[in-house]
């Protein structure tokens, strides 16, 4: 019977909804008409019956949603009715909600953006089939002393190898990055591509968008090189032709023939650029027919290769040692020390990207906590001052679960919008992106994007923040005794509950601080980076256009004189020069030439191999590299003079042990090595890596060293950036042969640099003066927190005569003890995570006592001025007032 | 501070149904009875009463049906089902036990111990 009566309840107010709840309403106002009948008879007047009996009634809405719990809704009417409360909860404190909300905005949104940039540079897989057993292999120099010995690609001939001597392996495709030039009617444009071993489109198991992916051996029966184009490429530089299969295109070098268009987002295993076409190797050959025998030396391919059908990686390893040996025995030159290794591709890819993403995961997840423990003070401050109504209902019949199902669901109101906020905010930050990136003359190919994998992120950060900053305030909140509650007012008086929300604090105060001083380190590195001597001057105001020139010989040298003078002639222009590379080039130091210790017999193996760069006789004067000794170059090393070299001080103290070394010679070559007069010695600079040790550096006199890829250098007294233009387009003027690769100002140029540095130090910063913008709130809501529990008390003493100074020394040391707590504990905590980013430092100690001090300076002003609002509110409580509060 | 004491929790439900039992009562007259039963001594908030009636129904202690008030106003009344007489039966006696108990124990003096 009374299940039965039970069940229909529930039914009738599940069926019926709204005539239930019209029934309701009807009878709670019949209540109210009632009541006012009585007062009425007592003797008031109708409009003041009914007021008085609203007033009586107490909350309208309140105890209708009450009494519709207790009628018993179901699941999904209860969560609906909870979601409308907490609305109704956080409408009735829009301060608190909208402090929360952003709080939790930025907090995910900053993770949001973070991990989306992660994901593009190294989380997801490559767009290729079966990504996850891609193995990745490397060619290593044992003992490698200098930098040059450390590249880690293989050659062609090496790829032939490994293709054919690993059994473990199914295949191996090899790809390496180039430049092609491509005839549009914009007149020639550079495109990034991609030199692919001719069995790379089947090895990606990748499918073309448009036209057909031809298979090897098609590929090397071609009478015509085979081009495939990016789908950006398509779309941009052949307005999406539908009919572009199959059509020729002039490249220069030759023709070539369409075969097929790659679908977006395909770039094969590359993850930080985006190639714009693909070449066959076999096609590439046609073009440059003297690559077709490169020596194995040169190591510019990337190898990939998949194993064999039950074949391991071990096994490949060890196959691998086994080659590795054969081949040093057969090409000593080339190959004596080299071994090669192999790893899982996911796994090795990008290791510095890799520390750097999870460092900066890190840094964002510990912003989210700290904004995490803001809400859930919020929310214990909101919390605390229901009591009373909690109270209520837990007299009422309501259960503590109840009650708990009621706050997590407030809080994940909060978090819906929260994140909502979170993802507006993070695709903001990830438009901003590409404009933060360099400019390196290349589409670079970060795929960074809000897809299903970063929806996923946000939505566990969401739950996680959900649960850690609504739970825990639930959890102490609903642990209420309603007889207790419903005597007291509407916050038990006192210090209780303090702790958690002290202990949070806390937190928050260490975190930022361990932030903040990771972040001066990383500053401090920045500037000693940037005031560091480069060995040229780097901050004077030119261009930097790379350029390609199809000449030889006299005629080649006759181009240089003509391209500089043209660039002298440019209004605003100051001097211009012409040299192989500059410091700092996309490349690194680049390419070595090998150089005899004197005495030291020619062999296969002998000498060592040194960056160099050849350059004109304006470089040392135009880029300002000082001359310790000797001359620069001059007219008298042409092409036809006695040959010549300028060392820096290194190289000559490695080859003679002194740097007095102009009018000594110089063996370049390996076996049959070039005698040079050293004319002059160059002061030391830095020439790959800003932070890399002192290295030896060659220059040798342009005229006697043909080089058709140059950098031209010209310096101007006014704006570089409104230079730009003019040299590209007098570039064409002077030789309308001549490709400009790329052209940026110097100042872009040492930017690059220094770009890794500059973005730890960017996102570290950014964060880091979140977290303690974020914690500097926490403060300033716990203290006057504080404060507002504590008027009562504050009152009485003040009406016992405490001054005002006392009472407001006696808050701002409420919050200057938990700030020294927080800051004891942050510098802990930046001493272990200093040891973390000891990599990236440079010039720095990790535990710089200059930043951890200043750091601490900061953080202890900052609490100090959060503390100062709410004790200023302490001292303009009234004494008389606050005791009649009570 | 008045001589009305705050209502116990749990209380309320006993006390609803002590006030139907002598009768069907609309919500309003419930608080009425209450009042008069308890000589004015026991303070309800008035709209808290509803929570605990809609509850009671639920539990099928209570049955409803619309009527019309003396002053004749549609309102909807409440009275005992057999098993809210059964409830209001047990529930009366172990209030009584406790009330019992509770005196006992606070007019202990100590040589009785």
């Amino acid at each position: 019977m009374r299940l039965l009566a039970s069940i229909r309840s529930i039914l009738l107010s599940r069926m019926h909804r709204t005539e239930f709840r019209d029934e309701m309403d009807e009878e709670l106002r019949a209540h109210m008409n009632l009541r006012a009948d009585d007062l009425v008879l007592a003797g008031k007047t109708r409009d003041e019956a009914e007021r008085q009996a609203r007033v009586e009634f107490g909350g309208y809405e309140r105890w209708k949603e009450a009494s519709h719990e207790a009628a018993g809704g179901t699941v999904g009417e209860n969560l609906l009715r909870d979601l409308r409360f907490g609305l109704r909860i956080l409408r009735r404190s829009p301060m608190i909600a909208s402090v929360a909300i952003v709080t939790l905005a930025l907090g995910i949104g900053a993770n949001t953006a973070i991990f989306s940039l992660v994901d593009g540079v190294w989380l997801r897989p490559l767009p290729i089939a079966d990504p996850a057993h891609l193995v990745a292999l490397e060619s290593v120099k044992s003992r490698a002393a200098a930098q040059s010995d450390q590249e880690t690609g293989s050659s062609y001939a090496e790829f032939a190898d490994l293709r054919q001597r690993v059994p473990a392996f199914a295949d191996v495709a090899a790809a390496d990055r180039r430049g092609v030039a491509l005839e549009t009617p914009n007149g020639l444009q550079m495109l990034l591509c991609e030199v692919v071993s001719d069995n790379y489109f089947t090895f990606m198991g990748a499918q073309p968008e448009l036209g057909r992916l031809p298979s090897e051996s098609e590929i090397e029966r071609a009478d015509s090189p085979i081009l495939v184009l990016s789908h950006k490429t398509w779309k941009r530089v052949f307005g999406g032709d539908p009919a572009i299969v199959g059509k020729n295109v002039n490249v220069k070098g030759g023709l070539a023939t369409v075969m097929a268009v790659m679908p977006a987002g395909f770039r094969g295993t590359e993850r930080l650029i985006d190639p714009q076409v693909y070449v066959p190797q076999s096609s590439w050959t046609m073009w440059s027919p003297d690559e077709l025998n490169a020596p194995r030396t040169i190591r510019e391919f990337e190898i990939y290769a998949r194993l064999r059908q039950g074949a391991t990686l071990d096994q490949a390893k060890a196959q691998l040692q086994e080659l590795s040996a054969d081949l040093s025995n057969s090409y000593p030159q080339a190959n004596a020390g080299r071994s090669f290794i192999a790893e899982w591709q996911a796994k090795t890819s990008n290791d510095g990207m890799k520390v750097i993403s999870i460092l900066v995961l890190a840094i964002a997840g510990a912003v989210l906590l700290i904004a995490c423990t803001n809400i859930a003070n919020l929310l214990l401050a909101l919390n605390d001052s229901r009591r009373r109504e909690f109270a209520m209902r837990v007299a009422l019949g309501a259960t503590r679960g109840r009650l708990l199902r009621q706050l997590v669901t407030e809080c994940a109101v909060l978090a819906t919008l929260g994140v909502a906020g979170a993802l507006v905010l993070a695709e903001w930050l990830i438009t901003l992106v590409p404009k933060l990136m360099p400019d390196v003359g290349f589409p670079l190919g970060f795929d960074f994007r809000i897809d299903h994998r970063v929806l996923l992120f946000t939505a566990v950060a969401g739950v996680v923040s959900v649960l850690l900053c609504g739970l825990l305030p639930a959890r102490s909140s609903t642990r209420i005794s309603p007889l207790e509650a419903m005597r007291a007012k509407a916050w038990p008086g006192g210090r209780a509950k303090m702790p958690a929300r002290k202990v949070f604090v806390v937190a928050q105060l260490a975190v930022s601080t361990a932030l903040l001083i990771a972040t001066g380190l990383l500053v401090r590195t920045l500037l000693n980076l940037e005031a560091m001597k480069m060995g040229f001057n780097n901050r004077q105001n030119a261009v930097l256009l790379s350029i390609g020139v199809n000449y030889q010989g006299p005629q080649l040298q006759a181009e240089f004189n003509a391209l500089t003078d043209r660039m002298r002639a440019l209004p605003g222009a100051k001097d211009a020069s012409i040299a192989r590379v500059v410091p700092f080039a996309d490349s690194g130091g680049g390419a070595t030439k090998v150089v005899l210790a004197p005495g030291e017999t020619p062999s296969e193996t002998a000498g060592m191999p040194v960056w160099f760069n050849s350059v004109d006789n304006a470089y040392f004067r135009v880029m300002d590299v000082p001359l310790m000794r000797g001359r620069s170059f001059d007219g008298r090393d042409a092409a036809a003079g006695a040959p010549v070299a300028i060392v820096n001080q290194t190289l000559a103290k490695r080859l003679f042990g002194s740097d007095d070394v102009v009018g000594r010679s110089l063996r370049i070559g390996r076996q049959n090595p070039l005698n040079a007069e050293i004319v002059g010695v160059a002061y030391d600079g830095k020439y790959g890596d800003v932070t890399e040790t002192q290295q030896p550096y060659l220059y040798l006199p342009l005229a006697q060293d043909d080089q058709r890829e140059v950098t031209l250098i010209v310096t101007t007294s006014e704006s570089a950036t409104a230079l730009l233009p003019a040299a590209r387009k007098a570039v064409q003027q002077a030789s309308p042969d001549a490709i400009v690769l790329n052209s940026q100002t110097l100042t872009d140029h040492m930017q690059l640099a220094t770009y890794t540095n500059r973005m730890a130090a960017w996102l570290t910063a950014s964060l880091g003066a979140l977290a303690l913008f974020l914690t500097a709130i926490g403060l300033y809501g716990v203290i006057a927190h504080g404060v507002s529990r504590r008027t009562h008390e504050i009152g009485v003493r003040m009406a016992l005569g405490a001054r005002r100074a006392t009472v407001f020394a006696s808050i701002l040391k409420d919050g200057l003890v938990l700030a020294l707590t927080g800051i004891v504990l942050g510098t802990g905590l930046a001493f272990m995570l200093g040891r973390g980013i000891g990599d990236m430092l440079y010039g720095v100690n990790p535990s710089d006592p200059v930043t951890f001090f200043g750091v601490g300076t900061v953080v202890l002003v900052t609490s100090v001025l959060a503390a100062m609002g709410p004790a200023r509110r302490a001292l303009s409580i009234e004494p008389l007032n606050a005791l009649r509060e009570e | 501070m008045n001589e009305q004491a705050q209502i116990l929790p749990g209380t309320l439900d006993l006390l609803i149904l002590r006030a139907v039992s002598l009768g069907p009562l609309h919500g309003y007259g419930i608080l009425l009875r209450i009042g008069q039963i308890s000589g004015n001594a026991l303070l309800v908030e008035q709209g808290a009463l509803y929570p605990g009636l809609f509850r009671l129904v639920r539990q099928g202690l209570l049955k409803t049906r619309w009527g019309t008030s003396e002053n004749n106003r549609r309102a909807k009344f409440y009275e005992l089902t057999v098993a809210g007489r059964k409830r209001l039966l047990e529930e009366t006696q172990s209030w009584n036990r406790l009330v019992a108990a509770m005196a006992s124990a606070l007019a202990a003096q100590p040589e009785e111990l």
